[in-house]
């Protein structure tokens, strides 16, 4: 007896799409980027709205006018939120790994980069450590290349 | 903007009080997406003579695999004026 179209098993055929895409560091992370070889981290700031932005923002999203200056972020911070990452994706690091957004002193948004230095063998426990409200320090690695993983967060010591 | 019925069903008059286009090239390698946003944004609103405070609404056009970024129109609200408004992503494009 012939098979009915709604009997058969679903067919499916795989694909696999490749995309690249250059990405211009445009206005002001060409600076930032400059910032991190000198193991500094650089926040833009509009003199109307007087807010600071890291990342650094070209615009101020408030006032809609250009930030017009640069202030040098605090070496340390509080974490507004984080997270501790168990499950890997293709380019990820190796789970588990914590991640945290940090608004550094001085600045008035956050940035979120990898926190190391935590013991993770204890999920819930290393969670409680990352509260926000935490206060965490920025750590530069021994050869700043101009790359946002020049530096992570680690425990107020 | 007014909305009117005649024959041919509901009508919607749009005045256009300002217009700002970033020319297209092949490939832009001084600015981000954000900051051509921006740019562009702000240049429609000064000719229109309105500031981001007098928006009531904002409609992005944005489409993940041109723009090379997951929630593309999430990035593009705030420098497209949107921040804390009303906004709404144009799906066509998507």
């Amino acid at each position: 007896m012939a098979m009915e179209a709604n009997e058969r098993e679903p067919a499916t055929f795989t694909e696999t799409w490749t995309v690249r895409y250059d990405y211009a560091t445009g206005e002001v992370a060409g600076a930032f980027m400059d910032g991190l070889k000198r193991r500094k981290i650089l926040a833009t700031r509009c003199s109307k709205s007087g807010l600071t932005y890291l990342p650094p923002r070209a615009y101020c999203e408030r006032s809609f006018e250009k930030c017009d200056g640069w202030v040098e972020a605090g070496e340390e911070g509080v974490v507004e939120a984080s997270t501790i990452v168990t499950r890997g994706f293709e380019g990820s690091r190796t789970p588990p790994f914590a991640i945290a957004f940090v608004r550094l002193d001085g600045v008035d948004s956050a940035i979120v980069n990898y926190v190391e230095g935590i013991d993770l063998s204890d999920i819930r426990a290393a969670a409680g450590r990352l509260r926000p409200g935490t206060r965490l320090r920025v750590k530069f690695v021994d050869e700043p290349q101009g790359r946002i993983t020049d530096f992570h967060f680690v425990p107020v010591a | 903007m007014s909305i009117s019925d005649d024959a041919r069903g509901p009508s919607v008059n749009v005045s256009v009080l300002g217009l700002a286009t970033h020319p297209p090239a092949l490939r832009i390698g001084h600015l981000r997406l954000e900051e051509m946003v921006y740019h562009t944004s702000r240049a429609a609103l000064d000719r229109a003579g309105v500031s981001r405070g007098e928006l009531d609404h904002v409609t992005l056009g944005a489409c993940d695999e041109l723009d090379g970024r997951s929630i593309s129109s999430m990035l593009l609200s705030a420098p497209a004026g949107a921040y804390l408004k009303d906004e709404i992503k144009d799906h066509s494009r998507s």
